[in-house]
């Protein structure tokens, strides 16, 4: 609203331009809105499982999901051009995890050293599939769990890379590497297939 | 189900719980937004909006920038190649710089100044870690610390990562950050978990044989009762009715202290404060004070019981005599938790003396009184012999045999019967009468040993307080050229369950017994009041660790430590280790890994009374039958 001193007097209705303007900011941001809140609600448990496979603490979690949603809103007008604007929400979200130092500080200083294997019991739903996995995803290493988790959720390999600031040699390694840690946790915690139950066609409560 | 399974299951759409989240983040984010457009501020967005799927940088540049958002540094090397015009290359960005302590900029990196910054023990460590990572095409993670300029060392923790330029390796990154806080927070931890897996149970608290509370705890109850709330004092002393068989082993006699212990509960229950808190006697504290004649009632019961009950001793039945004294107490008085003890013992001989149950006294008696009566009783025990002397086999870890034996003391009951003397020698210590005690030991021990062949090695006790008498010395010359004990053959074991009162003397004791040719040992160290310190300025031979540290040795992972660093320190300094409470043959296994000289306990053998030679066992009775002008009562 500021450069019109000279132009108003020849434009017809100023009145009608700045209307016509603000109508059309309206539009743009209630098309925003839509999109945004449609990105979130398709992306946010996707963000959040990739998190929580990195950080034991859920609040912190959310906290820094929570902001990085809000950040994507106010600069959604650019993202809204990214190719998959969720890489831009997941890195930024986890370095803002990452550089809350003193709170890595708190929960390294109090997360058990050498957890038990979890209690062995039937896994029967998504849920506790979910949360099984996370517990095994806890006692690898940060980047071997992000990087495994990442890929769970359909990232490539360049994709994962580029987010999360790794070479590509890394992210490959490091997938293969928590797959085969995961392999020797789901073991130790009992979860194999014996050739019996194979040919019974038993699909669950081994050990 | 295998880990295929659960990953299947796991990965799902969004379950309703997570859309509802993801709804509520969309509405609360909105509404923020909403509200800053509309008030008129900005929310400042401090990450760069470059769509990270398409930025097309190489390699390196993406990661060293990744480690700047996250406050890393990292150390970029790109060999280089022969064959193109690529040069080796090092490089780090300024947080690493800042990480290893210098100024960004100031110093020329170069693979020599780098190896320079790391600590001279992690060098070898990193070095390899980055050939291995390189040669493999594998990234790796290490911690390390760095020495930065100051000398001063800090911890960092780096990620090895390869970069590829068209799936062709060309060079290593390192991303590092400053996990010094972290690593120390970690080894806190670490320690505090070893040291609660090591911290013990108070030894002090419960007594294995009787499930009762110790001597020392009673006492201590009883002071801190006096300091509060008052209260009563029951002593009981039970006594065998009819004399033991002399061929009753201490086990024997222990499985009868245990019975009485169990009847003992039985009657009083769990909640009171009880224990063996001398040979037969037991003591019982009732706190505060009342005077509604409960502490009466309670040692009557008691004493009826134990009159009525039928004890057994090797099949046999055995009948107690047993009588009670009872001590009233208030607060604030200046009498001493072992006062009351021994006026609570003396209540309940009088009571037997008298052919009563129980002996009732209203207040402590006086200081004056109870001391002089004390003294009375040692001066007694001493000129009528009323003791006996033991000998317990010792064996060389190293011979693998009996090389010496210890001569202890035992303490006749009224009927004869020969007891543990711990409650009379701390009696004595306290009312400063041991010395007379350790006289009569000095003296009996070397005539019997001067009577024998002198083939073993024999250890007598004294007491540290005995030390402070300048005579000390002359006595124990005197008594070796009397008996004709060759004085090699002796250790003087100076026990610290009190304080060594004069240090010159103690001093001086010591060294002159060592010119006559004696040896010197510290009993029960580690748990009285030998300090390190000794074994600094008195030359002592032997050192003898206190079976509080030997009984559990087998599953005690801190009772090991204590042993194994004593055991260090004292061949270190010349001294030879010894080890009592030896009770089984895993502990006798684990004393010799750790390279103790001697053991000494039930494992090996028993105290026997004393044998003079082979053939000949000495006799209580011969014992008895010494003249009085014999004693040494000085």
């Amino acid at each position: 609203m500021t450069d019109i001193k000279g132009t108003a007097a020849l434009t017809p209705d100023p009145d009608d331009n700045d209307a016509l303007r603000e109508a059309e900011a309206a539009r743009l941001k209630a098309v925003h809105d839509r999109e945004f809140a449609e990105f979130t609600e398709g992306s946010y448990h996707t963000v959040e499982r990739i998190l929580r496979a990195r950080c034991r603490d859920r609040q912190a979690v959310e906290d820094a999901l929570h902001e990085a949603f809000l950040h994507g809103r106010v600069e959604w007008s650019k993202l809204r051009d990214h190719v998959r604007p969720i890489g831009w929400i997941v890195r930024t979200a986890r370095f803002k995890m990452l550089k809350d130092h003193d709170r890595r500080l708190r929960e390294a200083a109090v997360a058990p050293e050498d957890l038990p294997p979890s209690s062995h019991s039937d896994i029967a739903d998504a849920w506790e599939a979910q949360e099984t996995l996370r517990g095994w995803l806890h006692q690898l290493p940060v980047r071997h769990a992000e990087v495994f988790q990442m890929s769970k959720e359909g990232f490539s390999n360049q994709e994962i890379a580029r987010v999360l600031g790794l070479t590509e040699n890394s992210v490959r390694s490091y997938k293969a590497a928590a797959k085969k840690e995961l392999c020797e946790l789901a073991e130790k915690a009992g979860f194999t297939r014996s050739e019996s139950e194979r040919r019974q066609g038993a699909g669950r409560g081994s050990r | 189900m295998d880990l295929d399974d659960i990953l299947a299951l796991a990965e799902t759409t969004p379950s309703p719980l997570e859309l509802a989240r993801a709804r509520r983040v969309a509405r609360t984010v909105q509404s923020q937004h909403d509200l800053s457009l509309a008030e008129g501020y900005k929310i400042i967005v401090d990450t760069d909006l470059a769509d990270p799927l398409t930025w097309d940088a190489d390699e390196a540049v993406r990661v060293t920038r990744a480690a700047q958002l996250a406050k890393q540094g990292t150390v970029t090397w790109l060999p280089g190649d022969h064959d193109s015009e690529r040069f080796e290359r090092l490089s780090w960005s300024d947080e690493m710089a800042m990480i290893v302590g210098h100024a960004p900029g100031t110093l020329r990196l170069t693979p020599r100044t780098l190896a320079d910054l790391v600590h001279p023990a992690d060098v070898e460590r990193v070095l390899a870690a980055v050939r291995t990572a390189w040669e493999q095409s594998r990234p790796d993670e290490i911690g390390f610390r760095v020495v930065q300029p100051g000398g001063s060392v800090r911890h960092v923790y780096c990620h090895l990562e390869i970069l590829t330029d068209a799936g062709r390796p060309v060079g290593v990154i390192a991303t590092g950050e400053d996990i010094t806080a972290l690593e120390l927070a970690r080894q806190e931890q670490r320690r505090l978990a070893v040291r609660s897996r090591m911290l013990g149970p108070d030894p002090a608290v419960r007594d294995v044989l009787t499930g009762l509370q110790t001597r020392g705890y009673v006492i201590d109850e009883v002071d801190r009762g006096r300091r509060t709330t008052g209260g009563a004092l029951i002593v009981v002393a039970t006594e065998p009715a009819t004399r033991l068989p002399d061929a009753l082993t201490d086990e024997d006699r222990d499985q009868v202290t245990a019975e009485i212990a169990r009847t003992l509960r039985a009657v009083v229950g769990d909640g009171v404060t009880s224990g063996l808190v001398g040979s037969g006697s037991w003591g019982l504290l009732l706190a505060p004070r009342d005077d509604a004649g409960k502490a009466e009632a309670l040692a009557a019961r008691i004493v009826d019981k134990f009159r009525n009950h039928l004890f057994s001793v090797r099949q046999k039945p055995l009948r107690l005599n047993t009588s009670a004294g009872v001590v009233h107490f208030d607060n604030d008085i200046p009498d001493t938790g072992f006062d009351l003890l021994v006026d609570g013992e003396h209540a309940a001989r009088d009571a037997h003396r008298n052919a009563t149950a129980v002996k009732v006294l209203e207040r402590p008696v006086a200081e004056r009184e109870r001391t002089d009566r004390c003294r009375r009783r040692i001066h007694r025990a001493v000129s009528a012999n009323r003791f006996a002397l033991y000998a317990q086999p010792i064996i060389d870890l190293g011979l693998n045999q009996v090389a010496r034996h210890e001569i202890l003391l035992r303490v006749r009951s009224d009927t004869g019967e020969p007891v543990a003397p711990w409650a009379f020698l701390d009696m004595a210590e306290r009312v400063g009468e041991i010395l007379a005690v350790d006289k009569w030991v000095i003296d009996h021990a070397l005539e019997l040993i001067g009577r024998g062949t002198q083939t073993s090695h024999y250890q007598v006790n004294i007491s540290g307080k005995s030390l402070a008498d300048p005579g000390l010395l002359a006595f124990v010359t005197g008594a070796i050229h009397r008996h004709h004990v060759k004085p090699e053959c002796l250790t003087f074991e100076i026990t610290e369950t009190a304080l060594i009162e004069n240090r010159n003397e103690a001093l001086a004791f010591a060294t002159g017994i060592r010119e006559v040719g004696c040896h010197l040992a510290l009993d029960d160290f580690g748990t009285g009041y030998g300090a390190l310190a000794q074994l600094k300025y008195l030359p002592v031979d032997l050192v003898k660790i206190d079976g509080a540290f030997i009984v559990d040795l087998c599953r005690s992972p801190a009772d090991q430590a204590v042993v194994s660093a004593l055991v260090e320190l004292c061949h270190t300094l010349g001294i030879r280790v010894a080890a009592e409470y030896v009770q089984d043959q895993e502990t006798l296994d684990l004393l010799r890994a750790a390279e103790v000289d001697f053991a000494q306990g039930y494992q090996i053998g028993r105290p026997e009374p004393i044998t003079v030679s082979q053939e000949e066992v000495q006799s209580i009775e011969l014992e008895l039958r010494l003249p009085p002008q014999q004693t040494a009562m000085g």
